[in-house]
């Protein structure tokens, strides 16, 4: 009785989209909020905003929309299903774990896809700004999303206390939102977590999504590239490890 | 069969729900001071980064907002996730079968999570003071500033959890609230900067006045409008506490 | 005094806000020191029932008394006076098993010296000392399960009420468990005990009642309910993959189909006639056992539930089917085996 890759993949993305049925229009609100809101918002924090920081700004948050879903909301509601365990009864069905995966990330993408065109929406029009969106834009956005999934996925499947998987998530927001170079320069940090960011995958993330909506901003955009499909694919490698593992 | 009754029994409830409550919450503790600092010292740190050079008026203003912060997503998060929990475990109905009387259970509860929530706002105020080397004039404010705010967090975060009922609607309200709370709350900026509409609704919300409250507690001069401030919490505590009555009495 | 803690329910309904009638009319009454089974398949509305003497959810009609008091008026009352183990897990994560039991006996007003004793005497009775000073979160279901039952008995109501008390509990300590909540009775409380395992109800329990569908549908000691297939027998047999059930034979009372099993009910006299069925079946290859033993309660349960609600009045005094001789109100003073 197999079940061919496609059927299989469209099936998960049926259930998914079934058990998130009652998340999701919640979610994408909260993600509307997190990016429109933040980048209204942030103009409050200061008493007069330069143009760079707003160019900033709108074009780095769109991509914590991109990852929100798949860092913080999937090993949520995986540390749900451990505590009410039908972790097990999940993990046990036939489907093939990357047909599994890659029907989450079609359902992320589809989640955040609203909130990113608001947020951009939003802040052009709040700051008067100008952007030069290319054809670039696209992969870039992909590769953030699948970044963000296959890390979400290897926190959710790797860590097996669900306090331990939430304070994991609860961090990342942290350092996405506020140490990372994501909505600001790097040049805003300190040297040493500046240094750090280097290897991180969000400064980069911002950086190529960033290439493809405006020019002379996004500096190192190659190796931004590679530092992101480098975190995917160790995040890939520690998902297909945590689901193999019977220990 | 006798029922006992009287302020004697609810005393002697309160204090063995108390400590029922203090063992249950143990494992918790970590997280709650974690979460605390990382909102309050947090987020103060992260404020700056968005800026880039602070100047120092704005940044006592950040600073002496930092505790505020802490306070909202202690009570946000901390009590919230507690209750939810216990709601996706139908646990609640072992604790509303115990014999103390409602009252006696929630206060209970209220005042463990209140005194949770002090030391984390002390080293917030401690960390986010540090980084940006500044003093604060601390008064014994501080005490009474502390308490009522931790207690008022708590009240509005209970009472709105066992409001909802259905622990995935609060865990994404709370998400969206904090995403609010960190962004729009005139706690780290001055609420003139807010359009009209929006200050309007914050003089309604406790969100400003707390920040107010704990400003007050560790500064001189920044704020006028302190009376109405612990008014307006005093407030929000009191319709939290009738909106948990009804609502852990109702069958 | 008032009153002497006679536990009763009379004409309990409970309708949700949707319509649902969780509970129709059910009336009861457990006398002190004496153990009572609810059972019934899931759903059936024992839960419910349960809910609403403890006072977690309140009847749309009826009366619940414990003694004089009045239950439903006043379930403050109810909770100092019933002591109640839920379907769920007990919330212990952060506690270490005794301790979590000391401060449950505390909240229920027993002092500390007192409670302390009752603690050490619960971990060794049911045999927890190798987990006594465990956290919660590290404890299996069934431990946990061991460790809310001495939380609620420690310093027990007048009414015990246990929801499925031995749920994920291994053999050795439900044997332990049912000591303690004999013992329980023998200190003069009334228990209330759900459970839809019907061979552990039948051993522990001195009544039962079935409820279905939200009616209680039979009453009477486990003797009394297996009454009316005295003088029968069991008669199983296991179906051959791919061979259909054969039809009832002639000197069967009843049979159910079960899976691949075939359980019938034969008259204990017509045992040699029904080996030599079950063999000429088995030789034709229809079947692969059979197996010949007393009837059980179980029996008894199954018959009832299958046929829906009993007698189908909707008269809230109708207890559906007889037990037995009708003795008036009270069915099975028969205290049986």
């Amino acid at each position: 009785m197999a079940t061919t890759w496609p059927r299989a993949y469209w099936r998960m993305v049926a259930w998914d989209l079934a058990d998130f049925r009652l998340h999701l229009p919640v979610l994408s609100a909260v993600l509307i909020l997190q990016g429109a809101g933040f980048a209204l918002g942030i103009g409050l924090l200061f008493s007069d905003m330069p143009e760079a920081a707003a160019v900033f700004v709108v074009t780095g948050v769109p991509v914590m929309n991109l990852i929100t879903a798949g860092l913080i909301f999937e090993p949520q509601l995986v540390a749900e299903q451990r505590t009410r365990g039908s972790y097990e009864f999940l993990q046990s069905l036939p489907v093939p774990r990357s047909a599994a995966a890659l029907a989450w990330y079609t359902v992320a993408l589809a989640t955040a896809a609203p909130a990113v065109a608001l947020t951009l929406v939003t802040g052009v029009a709040r700051y008067h700004l100008h952007l030069t969106v290319t054809p670039m834009v696209v992969p870039a956005m992909l590769l953030t999303c699948l970044a963000g999934v296959l890390l979400g996925l290897a926190i959710a499947h790797g860590v097996t206390m669900p306090m331990a998987a939430m304070l994991a998530s609860t961090t990342l927001i942290f350092v996405m939102f506020g140490f990372s170079p994501v909505a600001f320069p790097a040049a805003q940090l300190p040297g040493w977590l500046a240094a750090v960011n280097e290897w991180l995958p969000f400064g980069s993330m911002a950086t190529i999504v960033r290439a493809g909506l405006v020019t002379g901003v996004a500096s190192d955009v190659p190796r931004a590239y590679l530092v992101v499909a480098a975190w995917a694919a160790g995040a890939a490698l520690v998902v297909a490890w945590a689901q193999g593992r019977r220990g | 069969m006798n029922v006992r009754r009287g302020p004697g029994y609810w005393a002697a409830s309160y204090a063995a729900m108390l400590r029922f409550d203090l063992a249950a919450q143990r494992n918790w503790l970590p997280m709650f001071a974690l979460m605390q600092i990382l909102f309050g010292a947090g987020m103060a740190i992260i404020y700056g980064f968005y800026i880039g050079h602070l100047p120092a008026d704005a940044a006592l203003f950040i600073v002496s907002g930092a505790p505020a912060l802490a306070v909202l997503t202690a009570g946000l998060i901390g009590v919230v996730m507690m209750v939810t929990e216990r709601q996706q475990a139908g646990t609640w109905d072992f604790i509303w079968s115990l014999p103390a009387p409602r009252s006696a259970a929630v206060a209970s509860t209220f005042t463990v999570f209140t005194l949770l929530g002090v030391p984390g706002i002390v080293a917030t105020l401690a960390l986010a003071a540090w980084r940006y080397g500044l003093t604060l004039t601390v008064t014994p404010m501080v005490v009474p500033a502390l308490l009522l705010s931790s207690l008022m967090a708590t009240s509005v975060g209970f009472a709105m959890a066992q409001l909802i009922a259905r622990p995935v609607l609060t865990n994404a309200i709370v998400n969206a609230l904090i995403f609010v709370v960190l962004v729009f709350s005139p706690v780290q900026f001055p609420i003139s900067r807010l359009p009209l509409w929006l200050a309007d609704v914050h003089r309604v919300l406790p969100i400003y006045y707390l920040g107010q409250v704990l400003r007050a507690s560790v500064t001189r001069g920044l704020v006028s409008n302190l009376a109405l401030s612990y008014a307006m919490l005093a407030a929000w505590t009191a319709a939290a506490w009738v909106a948990t009555a009804w609502v852990v009495r109702r069958r | 005094m008032d009153g002497d803690g006679l536990f009763r329910a009379d004409g309990v309904t409970k309708v949700y806000p949707n319509g649902v009638r969780a509970n129709d009319g059910i009336s009861l009454h457990v006398a002190p020191g004496e153990v009572y089974g609810l059972l019934g398949p899931n759903g059936a509305g024992k839960t419910t029932l349960v809910k609403q003497v403890i006072g977690l959810l309140k009847p749309t009609s009826g009366r619940i008394t414990l003694g004089t008091r009045d239950l439903v008026a006043d379930p403050a009352a109810a909770r100092q006076l019933c002591s109640y183990l839920p379907q769920a897990q007990v919330p212990i994560d952060s506690f270490r098993a005794r301790e979590a039991i000391v401060l449950c006996g505390r909240v229920r007003g027993g002092g500390r010296a007192a409670v302390e004793r009752r603690a050490d005497e619960l971990v060794e009775a049911l045999d927890l000392g190798e987990w006594r000073d465990k956290r919660g979160i590290g404890l299996s279901g069934g431990v946990k399960r061991l460790v809310g039952f001495a939380m609620v008995t420690v310093c027990p109501g007048r009414l015990v009420i246990l929801d499925e008390p031995t749920n994920d509990v291994d053999p050795l300590r439900r044997r332990l468990l049912w000591e303690q909540v004999r013992r329980l009775g023998d200190e003069g409380a009334a228990v209330l005990l759900v459970t839809h395992n019907v061979l552990e109800a039948e051993k522990a329990v001195d009544r039962l009642a079935v409820i279905d569908n939200g009616r209680l549908i039979a009453e009477g000691t486990p003797s009394a309910m297996k009454a009316s297939d005295r003088g029968h027998l069991r008669l199983q047999l296991m179906i051959a993959p791919g061979r259909d059930a054969p039809g009832q034979p002639p000197f069967a009372l009843r049979s159910t189909l079960a899976g691949r099993n075939l359980m019938t009910v034969i008259a204990d006299g017509d045992a040699a006639v029904g080996i030599k069925w079950a063999q000429e079946v088995i030789a034709s290859g229809a079947a692969e056992e059979y197996a010949l033993s007393a009837t059980s309660l179980e029996d008894a349960y199954i018959e009832l539930t299958s046929h829906g609600s009993g007698g189908g009045e909707s008269d809230g005094e109708d207890r559906g089917v007889d037990f037995g001789e009708d003795r008036g109100v009270d069915f099975g003073e028969d205290a049986g085996g």
